[in-house]
């Protein structure tokens, strides 16, 4: 492992424990970011990618336990010169440590800034409450740090908008408000989970120039959860692919886009339309639907909507995932002989 | 039957204003334009796709052209089965009937719009039981013939809605739309909130049955892809105004317009090669109780002029069938889509 790690997810599994049976979100999940790096989570809804940035903040509601797996953060000591290995995933989720962690080390946005909003109370306060609650500074300081983070990611007059409550601001604007509070602690992952999926093309042109731009001055890592391909394209490094809480591809974003090799990946890409190509680009859906998370399919989870599916082997046996020789992996028998020994 | 090119929908000037209040006995003296003297037209058996950032009036328009709103100003020209042109616009609530069959709607939330207390079956055959169209058992032999048609197994038509996924719902709300045997739909967002593999289902479905009931689509949306993919002509809107109308390659490749030119920039595309150079607009969207003066984009356009700021542009024709709202819509080159052919 290179000493760049940031981030370490092993074997995660999550499961929600109901009376109707167990929903197995995350089953099994591995995934490295690095410093800097940007990854991203790919899956339609309900494969768990959600759940598994929520495990990472220790987030995930109720019935919903980590059940095994590790969650490794790399911080470096404060002399610089070494790295402390924490497991996240055995922090108790109300612990003085974790706390120090979510917002600290990992900050999250979500697709509707009122997630993390208080609607009760002015944008500066709740920015200043996040800085006070990290770093040792006066109310004074704080506040000065808020206004100039609130200009920084682009919410003009930030002097006069800092007293300003959340219903007074456009969702752009809010979206900002809400990208300055998990950013002025300056943390070293940033999770955004679907950030723009609710705005409109320019101003999601605009928010994610905004988290590029951060990241580059500010040197942290992104880990990118959505469902918009085109997104990934745009903003990814390195990409997971999730299917029913399962990671089922990874790859860099060049491999992913230009040779995918899950046929779920495949299918993915053949869904969505081109822009550029109109009706010369024939769409061809994905047959059938994501399955009922209470009855999960035997044998490889995609195989009733796969076109490639071998009987007899598909439905019965759980692929595992291989590693190839050129780094990515993927979970599908198909690739059995090409595996690294 | 109509002809092949014949036009079915033509929206002249159409303005719809709603009003401001501030207090309750208060005359009101400002309005939100939300559509502001728009005039479009669909020929029979085509798609025309409106496309907008959010609250710049294409759902109103939408709204306004199946009768959902009174229109305040401008005619709705509905050219009948039987070749007649009805002003739509002018008609009154009792008179509308005859043709809220014949034109519909489909909606994007798959999840509320449809009510959770009734059957697949009432669902689908209310607009028979309203319209006195059909009774008793003929009523269930139109909805399954519907069901069919969408993709769904007519044994499920006594389920509920909660039983059914996001796509098989919105499935159900293309039946209730074609149950009527209509012949123009209204699509306001249809698809957008649906995973990817389902939207391409959906998109599919509504191709087969566009082709087979020889339906005409108003394909409203803000995803300039999906717009790409189904619709014959394209119509950009800005804050109540059309900016632009084209056929599809022409709008996609040749943009006239600074605006369309931005929205097609911002669009994330689907390959990490063209990770391309956004022009990102600044600020956003104006309020539409006070418009800016002259041309509605010009504190966002970067190719804005003085005359820009005074002069509001009329929408007119620069190229074979290719209207644009721009003053200098003929000196400008501006950059639409390229493919890289491979």
């Amino acid at each position: 492992m290179t000493n760049n790690t940031l981030l370490e997810v092993k074997d995660l599994r999550v499961h929600f424990i109901m009376e109707e049976g167990t929903v197995k979100a995350v089953e099994g999940v591995d995934l490295t970011i690095n410093q800097s790096q940007t990854v991203g989570l790919v899956g339609e809804s309900g494969c768990g990618k959600s759940v598994t940035a929520f495990s990472i903040l220790q987030i995930v509601s109720k019935p919903g336990k980590i059940v095994s797996g590790q969650i490794l953060l790399h911080r470096p000591t404060s002399d610089g010169r070494q790295t402390k290995v924490i497991d996240i995933a055995r922090l108790d989720p109300r612990s003085r440590e974790m706390r120090a962690i979510r917002g600290g080390d990992i900050a999250m946005i979500f697709q509707e800034p009122m997630t993390s909003l208080s609607m009760m109370h002015t944008i500066g306060a709740q920015i200043i409450e996040a800085i006070t609650l990290h770093q040792k500074v006066t109310l004074k300081e704080a506040r000065q740090q808020t206004i100039a983070m609130l200009s920084r990611v682009g919410i003009p007059k930030a002097a006069e908008r800092v007293d300003a409550y959340p219903f007074e601001l456009s969702g752009g604007m809010r979206q900002r408000a809400m990208i300055a509070m998990a950013l002025v602690c300056h943390p070293r992952l940033l999770i955004a989970d679907e950030p723009t999926t609710a705005l409109d093309v320019t101003t999601q042109a605009q928010i994610m120039e905004l988290i590029k731009e951060l990241q580059r001055d500010m040197g942290m890592s992104v880990l990118l959860i959505t469902h918009d391909l085109g997104v990934i394209a745009e903003t990814c490094d390195e990409v997971l692919v999730m299917y029913l809480g399962e990671v089922v591809e990874k790859a860099s974003v060049k491999s992913l886009f230009y040779e995918p090799l899950h046929p779920y990946t495949r299918a993915l890409l053949r869904s969505i339309p081109r822009l550029g190509y109109g009706r010369s680009w024939d769409l061809e859906p994905i047959e059938g639907m994501v399955p009922d998370p209470y009855n999960r399919p035997p044998g490889c989870p995609f195989h009733p909507r796969c076109t490639e599916a071998i009987p007899g082997e598909c439905d019965t046996v759980h692929p595992a995932m291989i590693e190839l020789p050129d780094g990515r992996s993927v979970r599908c028998v198909r690739y059995t002989g090409s595996a690294t020994s | 039957m109509t002809g092949q090119n014949e036009t079915i929908l033509t929206v002249n000037n159409a303005k719809m204003y709603f009003p401001l209040r501030a207090g309750l006995f208060s005359r009101s003296t400002e309005f939100v334009r939300a559509v502001d003297d728009v005039s479009l037209s669909i020929p029979a058996g085509k798609t025309l796709g409106l496309v907008g950032e959010s609250g710049c009036g294409k759902t109103t328009l939408g709204r306004c052209i199946v009768r959902a709103y009174k229109p305040t100003g401008g005619q709705i020209l509905y050219r009948t089965g039987d070749g007649r042109l009805v002003d739509l616009a002018a008609l009154e609530k009792k008179d509308l009937r005859p043709y809220r069959r014949e034109l519909r709607m489909i909606f994007q939330d798959p999840y509320s719009s449809l009510n959770p207390r009734m059957t697949v079956l009432d669902i689908v055959g209310e607009p028979l039981r309203i319209n006195k169209i059909a009774r008793g058992k003929e009523i269930e032999q139109r909805v399954a013939y519907a069901l069919e048609r969408v993709g769904l197994r007519p044994e499920y038509m006594r389920r509920y809605p909660h039983a059914f996924s996001g796509g098989q719902r919105q499935r159900i709300g293309i039946a209730r739309a074609i149950v009527l045997d209509p012949r123009l739909i209204v699509a306001d967002e249809a698809v957008s909130a649906l995973d990817v593999s389902v939207r391409a289902q959906i998109l599919k479905l509504m191709q087969k049955l566009q082709a087979d009931l020889n339906l005409t689509y108003l394909f409203i949306s803000h995803d300039l892809s999906v717009v790409e993919y189904v619709a014959d002509r394209v119509a950009v809107m800005y804050v109540g105004k059309l900016v632009e109308t084209a056929e599809t390659g022409e709008l996609y490749h040749h943009p006239l317009h600074p605006y369309t030119e931005a929205l097609l920039s911002a669009v994330p595309k689907p390959d990490p090669l063209m990770r391309s150079q956004r022009i990102l607009l600044e600020g956003e969207i104006p309020d539409p109780t006070h418009p800016p003066s002259g041309c509605y984009f010009h504190p966002r356009c970067r190719y804005a002029q003085d005359r820009c700021r005074t002069e509001t542009p009329p929408l007119r024709e620069v190229a074979v069938e290719h209207h644009v709202a721009c003053h200098r819509a003929e000196e400008l080159s501006l950059t639409g889509i390229t493919v890289a052919r491979s």
